[in-house]
């Protein structure tokens, strides 16, 4: 089968285009649609998997990449500069195959969530399946150029699908969501176009990643490392590295630049935030380790400290915020911010374990927040309100309900067993055994404290003690789960527990290429 | 082998399930599996043989399941005091609703603690020692509709956290310097790892400044806290540093001597006045296990672990008997059931539970043939050794620990009077049922509690198998007369003024200043508070930040979007009245000129004739002049 990744990334794309021509009415047909579709995603990046091979180890990027399918897309003769040239380069390696897994996963759960969906469905679904392929584009793209076009594309129907079906402040959240990742994304336009200049492939400026990542830059690339060019005295190298973090850094987000998150969260309606948690921000490390510290590798060595700083921040600020919220959708969006926190500090490691660890962790969250998200939406399609106060004593209510929060909530605090503690594990290995500093990573430890504080909390006072509703009319609606809900837990459950049990899973796929690409730190 | 051990753990796990999952109510078959597993842990004794498997987690990662005697005892151990606490809790929980929920929890925990100690490695331990941990947050947490019960297993569970993270530190820096967390492969610890390690320990053992949680934990169903809270997972904190002690670095070690017997006399102290039954209990585990600690510290970790064996039965025994009295007080009384000031005069009414408390007692104060003596001795002699072979400020070490056996013998003999004794006229007369699943489990113990089993010399300070159950080279206890007689002396004295205190009881209520000493002491201490205020510090601290990321963090953000928003107003302004306005005023001034002079062109031809007469002259006006 040739032109798998294509397949993957266009599916989506085309049955959007497909959904413009059925009938708005024929609601059940669009969610039918859309789930046989991210089914069939599912089906085939498993295929992927299956045929990837796991025992290549790369010795330099070029080689690194399997499935890979290159065309050339726009070309331009621009005299005597020479040629633009972007090209429709796809492939995966290790880093990105479980990301591509995951996507499908995460996809394919927000799809059977969004099965309560009952306004504009048409519209929904369509802007639901533009966002799949831009999502899976994100993970698939080799060129610089396409990679770009699908992180911004994610954008527009994000925007949409929050600002139109969300909450009461739907407007500002969607606008701020759009305008302050849209800011970091010019970051990385400016050092899209700074690597177009200097890298070059077969004799013509490129936007392939892989020749970045490589490093074959043009004699007067202004990126070239050897030639120390410099920017308003700064390093431009440097530079180039500092604004692919604030892009990055965004949309992972890391704080401070982490205010977006909690409203768009709040505001997205269910399925939504958990497309948001479960994949958006795991674009944003996936092109932090890919993008940043692959083609900078050199900047990154000298700003590891810097980086873990970063990602210590985040874990203890993200975890100190999520115990003072009121809101069960703000503490799982601050928890998010703290184990995105985690992620950095693992790749600021830059080694082998810590990368691993980095990769595990966001397919981990990428299960557990997905599933945290769906919690709170249990609560929140029941009544219409999240606030903590309103609640308590639920698990007597509602004893399969209180089952599912038990595993996600102690997954989520890294208890041992299940896959959020193989994550931290690794990445706390990393970095104690990196150059970042030891108090640095002391204070990562104590971060594994404060998760435990805030869900525990959180556990305690919505679903343990007497039970209590705040208001009479939600009585008779706070029954257990339904069959759907049940359909949407049990496999993100037993993920959740499969790898933190055997997280051979995915480490086999990715320990070449994360073996190879720490082997340039060393 | 390797089979065989999957069973040993896969058991009581699984009877427990397959119970849940079938809605049985008579509990027959988690405590047949157990009852299987144990049998089966008995065989693996007789016919012994060093067990280790090797595995790879994840790459460059390996984890190892290691069994030598040392563990396959501890495991018998657990496994047996679970099997009796297994039967017991059939009894004790006929009538609760949750008691299949129960048993599946209490199954979790006792595979979970098997696994832990089978582990050949540090990694593998945290793991499990995670795991025990949590079953304990759920076990406490068990009738989690009732006040205080999830603050109580919250509490627990997050102290026990702390420790862990300190553990968590402690093992992967043990990683970055040797490369390995296999035992078999460790050699000496350095001092940090070593010190973390040591906090980790004093969290699931329950010693300062960890201990408070434990006390929490008496929230839990009472049977649970015989296993867990007094003869298993408690002792997790000790195995591992008995497993460690030979790598230890020395200075840590020295530590452990003071920290163990600072908190064997901190729990002996908080004992001393407390009402509640299970509480009492609860503090002198903390001081016994601050015994063991102090038993590492000093370099006899093999007299640790026989203190560990005795204390396992004779503690279970206390806490199964407490069960017992719980039990029969909740028919009796309306008050609550475990306070101490309700009970009185029981001696008549539990006929089993009487003797086998009192033998359990006596092992835990350390009478002559009884197990705890044996132990316990042994422990306070080694500690004068080591602090007669090292500085004198060391001294305080064998002092502070027979300084504990004082305050252990009056804190029991007062439990012990005021439960069975004194005669208590508000008690109906009627005799209270003894389950026969109570009396087996009691029985067992008590005898369990006897010397024989451990040393047939009832003045002997070694396990019999002692040698071969840890190859260690412990120096020799010898001697110790001297301390030994000091030590039973001190009992007498103790037991004495509690019996004394009993009748003048109203003496410490009416004098100010013991009162506030009591309560100070029943409250144990500062520790509560010293949580509160954590607690207090970090949600508050956590507020503030909340706080700041609104009205800073956001608000920079917001202040961005309103500073572009007004700008664009500005510009707005500017373009409609600058810019369009220039145009607007050029259109304007056309039109307006051009009205003006098109009127011209409508006058008569004089007008017209003169208009451009005028405008010729001052044409050639201004070449002339110019």
């Amino acid at each position: 089968m040739t032109n798998l990744l294509s397949y993957i990334f266009l599916i989506p794309l085309l049955v959007a285009f497909v959904m413009l021509v059925i009938p708005k009415e024929r609601k059940m047909l669009f969610k039918q649609i859309a789930v046989v579709t991210m089914l069939i995603e599912l089906i085939l990046a498993v295929f992927v998997c299956f045929n990837f091979d796991k025992e290549l180890q790369p010795q330099s990027w070029s080689d690194a990449f399997q499935f890979v399918e290159r065309a050339d897309w726009i070309t331009m003769s621009l005299g005597s500069i020479g040629q633009f040239r972007i090209s429709y380069f796809l492939g995966v390696d290790g880093i990105s195959l479980p990301l591509l897994v995951l996507s499908t996963i995460v996809l394919l759960i927000g799809a059977l969530s969004s099965w309560g969906i009952q306004d504009k469905v048409k519209g929904y679904f369509i802007l639901y399946l533009i966002l799949a392929s831009s999502i899976i584009g994100c993970f698939l793209a080799l060129d610089f150029f396409l990679f770009y076009l699908c992180f911004e594309f994610m954008l527009l129907p994000m925007f949409f699908l929050i600002g139109i079906w969300g909450g009461k402040r739907r407007s500002y959240a969607s606008m701020k969501f759009f305008l302050y990742t849209l800011l970091g994304s010019l970051f990385i336009l400016v050092v899209m176009i700074g690597l177009y200049i200097s890298v070059e492939e077969e004799g013509t400026r490129s936007f392939s990643m892989v020749a970045m990542l490589d490093g074959q830059y043009a004699a007067d690339g202004i990126l070239l490392p050897s030639a120390k060019n410099e920017i308003f005295g700064f390093s431009a190298r440097a530079v180039a590295f500092v604004f692919l973090l604030i892009g990055f850094g965004i949309k992972l987000p890391t704080v401070p630049l982490h205010t977006w998150l909690p409203d768009a969260h709040v505001e997205a309606p269910t399925p939504i935030s958990v497309v948001l948690a479960g994949l958006l921000l795991k674009v944003g490390s996936y092109g932090l380790l890919r993008v940043a510290v692959g083609i900078f590798p050199d900047v990154a060595s000298s700003m590891s400290t810097m980086i873990a700083l970063f990602g210590v921040l985040s874990i203890l600020y993200g975890g100190l915020n999520a115990l003072a919220q009121n809101d069960l959708k703000k503490v799982v969006a601050y928890s998010s911010v703290s184990h995105m926190g985690f992620v950095l500090v693992g790749i600021a490691a830059l080694s082998s374990v810590g990368f691993s660890g980095s990769l595990f962790h966001m397919i981990s969250h990428g299960l557990i927040s997905p599933a945290l998200f769906l919690l709170v939406g249990v609560i929140y399609d029941r009544t219409g309100n999240r606030e903590i106060e309103n609640f308590s004593g639920l698990a007597s209510k509602m004893p399969v309900f209180a089952f599912f929060m038990g595993i996600f909530f102690f997954a989520g605090l890294g208890l041992p067993g299940f896959s959020g503690f193989v994550g931290e594990l690794m990445i706390l290995m990393g970095s104690f055994d990196s150059t970042i500093p030891l108090s640095v990573s002391l204070l990562a430890v104590s971060g594994i404290i404060l998760s435990a504080a805030y869900l525990l909390w959180t556990a305690q006072r919505v679903f343990f003690g007497r039970y209590f509703v705040r208001r009479a009319e939600w009585e008779p609606k706070m029954t257990d789960l339904s069959l759907m809900e049940k359909v949407m837990f049990i496999p993100l459950a037993f993920l959740v527990i499969i790898l933190g049990v055997y997280p051979r899973l995915v480490l086999d796929y990715s320990e070449a290429t994360l073996t190879f690409f720490a082997s340039q730190f060393r | 082998m390797g089979w065989l051990l999957i069973l040993l753990v896969g058991l009581p796990c699984l009877g427990s399930v397959i119970n849940y999952a079938s809605k049985a109510g008579n509990q027959l078959l988690p405590c047949l599996a157990v009852f299987l597993s144990c049998v089966l842990s008995f065989m693996f004794l007789l016919d012994f043989e060093i067990y280790h498997l090797d595995l790879e987690w994840f790459p460059g990662i390996r984890l190892k399941v290691f069994m030598d005697k040392t563990t396959l005892l501890l495991i018998s151990l657990v496994l047996f005091i679970s099997l009796l606490v297994h039967v017991f809790s059939v009894a004790y929980l006929e009538t609760d609703l949750g008691k299949n929920r129960y048993f599946a929890k209490l199954g979790f925990f006792t595979a979970a603690m098997v696994c832990l100690l089978l582990c050949g490695d540090l990694l593998s331990l945290f793991l499990f020692w995670e795991l025990v941990g949590f079953s304990s947050y759920l076990l406490i947490g068990f009738w989690y509709t009732k006040d205080k019960v999830p603050y109580s297993a919250r509490l627990a569970f997050m102290v026990n956290r702390v420790a862990d993270a300190c553990l968590l530190a402690g093992v992967i820096l043990v990683w970055t310097d040797q490369g390995t967390f296999l035992f078999s492969d460790l050699s000496s610890i350095e001092l940090l790892p070593s010190f973390l390690i040591c906090l980790g320990a004093f969290g699931k053992s329950a010693q300062l400044p960890f201990s408070g949680w434990l006390i929490r934990a008496m929230a839990g169903p009472t049977p649970v806290s015989a296993l867990i809270h007094a003869a298993t997972m408690v002792t997790a904190g000790v195995y591992l540093l008995v497993r460690l002690s030979l790598v230890l670095d020395p200075v840590a070690l020295q530590f452990l001597a003071y920290a163990g017997s600072t908190t064997a006399l901190y729990g002996g102290i908080c004992a001393l006045f407390q009402y509640d039954i299970k509480k009492v209990l609860a503090y002198s585990t903390i001081s016994q296990l601050g015994y063991m600690m102090m038993g590492v510290g000093v370099g006899v970790a093999s007299t640790s672990l026989f203190h560990l064996l005795t204390h396992g039965f004779f503690k279970a025994g206390l806490f199964l008997g407490a069960a017992a009295i719980i039990h029969s007080m909740h028919e009796l009384t309306e008050g609550d059931s475990q306070d101490m000031r309700n009970m009185g005069g029981l001696r008549r009414k539990l006929h089993w539970v009487f003797p086998t408390f009192i033998v359990c007692g006596a092992a835990l104060v350390g009478l002559p043939f009884f197990s705890g003596f044996l132990s316990k001795e042994a422990l306070i002699i080694a500690s004068w050794q080591w602090a007669s072979a090292a500085s004198s400020i060391s001294m305080i070490v064998p002092v502070l620990s027979i300084l504990t056996v004082l305050l252990t013998a009056f804190y029991v003999m007062r439990m012990v009077v005021l439960t069975f004794f004194r005669e208590k006229m508000s008690l109906p007369t009627l005799p209270t049922v003894e389950p026969t699943l109570f009396k087996i489990p009691l029985a067992i113990l008590a005898i369990g509690s006897l010397w024989f089993w451990y040393n047939p010399n009832p003045f002997g300070h070694r396990l019999w198998f002692q040698d071969d159950l840890f190859p260690m080279v412990d120096y020799q206890i010898h001697g110790g007369f001297g301390i030994t007689l000091i030590s039973l002396s001190s009992v007498f004295v103790g037991g004495l003024f509690a019996y004394a205190g009993i009748s003048r009881s109203h003496f410490f209520d009416q004098n100010a200043a013991w009162y506030k000493m009591i309560s100070f002491s029943r409250e144990g201490m500062f520790i509560d508070n010293l949580y509160r205020a954590f607690g207090g510090f970090i949600h508050g601290f956590a507020g503030i930040l909340l706080f700041i990321d609104r009205n800073v963090v956001d608000w920079i953000v917001n202040a961005a979007g309103i500073f572009l928003v007004v700008f664009s107003k500005v510009a707005a302004l500017v373009d409609r009245f600058f810019v369009d306005g220039l145009v607007k005023f050029l259109g304007w001034l056309a039109t307006s000129v051009g009205t003006r002079l098109a009127g011209l062109s409508s006058r008569d031809g004089q007008v017209q004739f003169a208009w451009l007469l005028l405008g010729i002259i001052a044409i050639f006006l201004f070449f002339v002049l110019s």
